[in-house]
């Protein structure tokens, strides 16, 4: 299926950098096309959508007794990129059940949904938790009535139409957006959704849902067939809240149960160069116990499947499996046995928005979430989302334009980084011969492709350097690791902020360490700039107090460098502390907890954490032994 | 008008058989219209809207097929004293509607309201637009396509680590600027080392204000063209300026703009459509209107 390629075309665009500039955006949007977003009352669509990421102002709900929405938003700074990734599972359903004169209205089994559509409701969020295996379309959108054909497409239309919309195909490059849906397995609600990011304007007739095929190597294969098989058509896949997944996600087994190979950890690596870190429902980072990191506290959620963060039930204790530092290391694991790497993932975030506000990640007007947590449809006093979950994040890529192809190129090679939801700008470069004072060069990014690769690339050894055991003792083994160990330089700016939402100071930034010793998976936390001066945040107020900095820069090497293991680096950026939402709100509703009100019971939970600190994680870089 | 017309046949064989909503009556049907005493003019038309909207979308069968509105209705239902629990989903379903307890409820009106809408739109995205509307609806609306101004520089960055003498230091390296022939690369170098790009090729305005932080590019529109200017402020310290060009607010050419017109004039002609079915269903109606004291 091919649409108008005019933004396809080779347009150099004015803004042009060929050492490459940050680009921010949102790759996980959803829209009214979502069933879950449509049910908790989201109206926008996907044109909508680009037009919320462009700046426009939009209205959200509840709507008061003239009709008009109680609430709008609009975006301090427009986005630079957005990806609607609506549910693929129920495009054509609702459409067809509610529109005469479609295929599929007038048959028995839609008909029968409609007498019945609470069970249909339950129904279709049961259908997607169905085992792998067994899930399948469900009536009325079943092979009787042609699966809804023409009303997904007619949905699947409609995302095409609002992605060419938005697309901005002159040299001024201001907006690019891409053609995406979600793929939304969740056998007994443990998460395994993906995001599938297409990069132009060549794609499939329709998405594969879960109902087409239930495994994520299902997934591929139809992607390889419909879109990798046929000319310019380009794809990767986006993993999200493995937090939630409950031991799935990073199983080493594929999904009839066989160990990884070396060609199903080469599919997956092509397949998915990038997993969300952070977003909506909490961090898939890591767990304190990962390298003594306290910091991986930071929007743990309690919940381990989407239906305890409903329903409750938290588990005792989490799946240290399910986090992404864990997968980092086991990968390289599976790169010693296998000779490839399925979890070499670059990082991204996004806010997984399901009221059709791409990138809305300011704490000070999070509106809600509208799919997850609390709903956005009525009107009702007290906190707008469980206090548990988040505005989201944003993701950054590093590209020489902001145009659709070095967009998704950057997201092919790994130079892209998360944030919780500042925009923090982060840079980083590792090699053997970086300068040392790369910090001082006013050239510090063409130094840094120059002698040594970005974020997300791989290094391998320098010269003959075999490292190993090292049998020399204090300054002689340092000035060893430091003659064979490569360098990173880590740059970050803070926010600069807007006029109606200053940003806050950055604290520090600190690299983390995986590596694989004696067969184990070993973690290390370095700060390698700035440091922790005590700044805090007045909870009365919530300003920030105390120093930070504006930029941090400084080029690292690591003192336990072994030139035989694998490992892999990455950087973590914080800021300072600030106000989490839910002190904002409970604050500006001069909430007292003497006197407890409905709906803001959360701002007197003593065990909700009422500060952050916002932050950005960069894309590792990858060290092997060759 | 003919376009429109055009769009009222295709969405009349969408609206088929049994339901069509725009099937004239033999008799005006009453609609009772309740609004608070103060209700402005727009106020009152839209609440009409809103009451055909709904009576349409419960005749299509809205209250059965949207699992929201049922819910709701028989949520309602079920909290009443004279509700008999025995009695099945349909049957209080039925009285809901009989007590109009649809009208009573916002979030069920707004559903029913959002049906009703999106039936009366369908049909409307099958059209040919002729280059000729699309261009006149590109320079109707100018303001929502033009061109952000760009600015192509060259910039200095004398950082916030130096503090309070940072302005002082920024004038004294305008000052040598200003007096002596440095090259581009020359000139960088007496800053100090920043992420930011040094050189700026046509970067818009909130690009800018994006990276440098808000305030930047109306700055920068204050500074002459070709000669070193400045200082001005970021969040990161200061920065002195070589504007090498600007460029104004300018309308694009349709072709570039062509998807994304062409999106957004199909949004205003659904919104037409629905406006002029509104009407012919109006015409339906004998509208009662009763205004109510808060």
């Amino acid at each position: 299926m091919s649409l108008s390629s005019a933004a396809d075309a080779a347009v150099r665009c004015k803004s042009y950098l060929p050492e490459r500039q940050p680009f921010f955006g949102d790759l996980h949007v959803h829209t009214a096309l979502s069933l879950d977003a449509n049910l908790q009352g989201t109206r926008l669509r996907p044109a909508d959508a680009y037009r919320f990421a462009r700046g426009e102002r939009v209205d959200l709900p509840p709507y008061d007794e003239s009709g008009k929405a109680t609430r709008s938003i609009a975006l301090a700074r427009p986005l630079d990129f957005v990806a609607v990734s609506d549910h693929a599972e129920f495009l054509g359903l609702v459409t067809t059940c509610l529109t005469p004169g479609l295929p599929g209205y007038d048959a028995s089994t839609c008909e029968r949904y409609r007498a019945m559509p609470e069970a249909a409701f339950f129904a279709l969020n049961t259908g997607l938790a169905a085992p792998q295996g067994s899930a399948k379309y469900l009536p009325p959108c079943d092979a009787e009535n042609a699966y809804c054909g023409s009303a997904a497409v007619s949905a699947w239309n409609e995302i095409k139409e609002a992605a060419q919309g938005a697309q901005d195909a002159t040299d001024a490059c201001s907006f690019s957006s891409f053609i995406a849906y979600e793929w939304s397995a969740s056998p007994g609600t443990k998460n395994l959704h993906r995001n599938v990011i297409f990069r132009g304007t060549e794609v499939p007739a329709l998405p594969f849902t879960y109902f087409d095929g239930n495994q994520e190597e299902q997934l591929w294969s139809s992607l390889e067939q419909s879109c990798l098989q046929q000319a310019g058509c380009q794809v990767l896949t986006i993993p999200h809240n493995s937090n939630l997944s409950a031991g799935l996600m990073f199983e080493t087994v594929d999904r009839d149960g066989k160990p990884f190979d070396r060609a199903y950890a080469e599919r997956r690596r092509r397949f998915e160069p990038l997993v969300e870190i952070f977003q909506h429902k909490g961090s898939s980072e890591c767990l304190p116990e990962m390298g003594a990191d306290e910091l991986c506290s930071y929007e743990l959620s309690p919940y381990d499947t989407l239906s305890t963060t409903t329903l409750g039930g938290a588990p005792d204790k989490l799946v240290a499996s399910d986090f992404v530092r864990d997968a980092l290391a086991r990968g390289l694991q599976l790169q010693e046995t296998l000779g490839a790497n399925p979890f070499a993932y670059g990082i991204v975030a996004s806010t997984d928005s399901h009221v059709g506000t791409p990138g809305a990640v300011e704490e000070r007007t999070f509106s809600g979430h509208g799919g997850a947590g609390a709903s956005a449809r009525l009107a009702r006093p007290g906190l707008v989302d469980s206090p548990w979950f988040n505005p989201g994040g944003l993701a950054g890529l590093w590209a020489e334009e902001n145009s659709r192809a070095a967009l998704f190129d950057a997201m092919r090679r790994r130079e892209a980084f998360g944030t919780s939801g500042p925009r923090i700008v982060l840079r980083m470069f590792g090699g053997f011969d970086l300068p040392a004072d790369l910090c001082s060069a006013p050239d510090f990014a063409q130094q840094g492709y120059a002698h040594g690769v970005p974020m997300g690339g791989e290094l391998r050894p320098k010269g003959g350097e075999q490292g190993g055991a090292r049998d020399a003792g204090g300054g002689a083994e340092e000035e060893h690791v430091a003659a064979i160990a490569p360098r990173f330089a880590i740059w970050a700016l803070r926010d600069p902020g807007t006029e109606g939402a200053p940003s806050v100071p950055l604290q520090r930034i600190q690299v983390i360490k995986g590596w694989v010793e004696d067969s184990q998976t070993r973690y290390a936390v370095y700060d390698v700039a700035g440091q922790d001066q005590g700044a805090d945040v007045d909870l009365t107020t919530c300003e920030p107090r105390g120093q930070g900095a504006d930029e941090l820069c400084t080029v690292w090497t690591d003192p336990k460098f072994d030139a035989s293991q694998h490992a892999f680096y990455y950087a973590r950026v914080l800021e300072n502390p600030s106000c989490r939402w839910q002190t904002r709100a409970c604050l500006a509703a001069h909430v007292n907890c003497e006197e407890p009100r409905e709906g803001f019971e959360a701002c007197c939970d003593r065990s909700l954490p009422p500060t952050q600190q916002e932050r950005a994680w960069s894309s590792p870089i990858f060290y092997g032994p060759g | 008008m003919r376009r429109l017309l055009s769009f009222f046949v295709l969405g009349a064989l969408l609206l088929l058989g049994k339901r069509s909503l725009l099937e004239p009556r033999a008799e005006l049907r009453t609609l009772q219209v309740d609004v608070k005493a103060s209700a402005s003019t727009a106020e009152l038309e839209r609440a009409i809207d809103e009451a055909i909207l709904i009576e349409q979308a419960i005749a299509a069968g809205g209250a059965l097929v949207d699992p929201l509105v049922r819910e709701q209705l028989l949520s309602s239902m079920r909290d009443r004293s004279d509700c008999t629990q025995s009695e099945d989903d349909a049957a209080l379903l039925a009285q809901a509607l009989a007590l109009g307890l649809h009208r009573a409820d916002q979030v069920t009106r707004q559903r029913l309201v959002f049906q009703a809408e999106q039936l009366l739109m369908a049909g409307s995205t099958q059209s040919t637009e002729s280059e000729r509307e699309l261009r006149d609806y590109l320079t109707a609306h100018a303001s929502r396509y033009a061109l952000e101004p760009r600015y192509s520089f060259v910039q200095i960055t004398l950082s916030s680590r130096r503090g309070v003498a940072g302005v002082a230091d920024a004038e004294r390296l305008l000052d040598q600027l200003r007096r002596e022939q440095t090259s581009e690369a020359e000139a960088v170098r007496l800053g100090d080392p920043t992420l930011l790009p040094h050189v700026w090729s046509s970067a818009s305005a909130s690009a800018l204000d994006g990276r440098f932080g808000a305030g930047f590019s109306r700055a920068l529109a204050e500074l002459p063209e070709g000669s070193w200017s400045g200082p001005i402020a970021s969040a990161y310290g200061l920065h002195l300026i070589q504007l090498r060009a600007r460029t104004g607010r300018a309308l694009p050419a349709l072709g570039t703009v062509r998807a994304r017109v062409l999106s957004d004039y199909r949004h205003d002609l659904r919104r037409e459509l629905l406006r002029e079915r509104l009407r012919m269903l109006r015409r339906q109606y004998h509208i009662d209107l009763r205004r109510r004291r808060a």
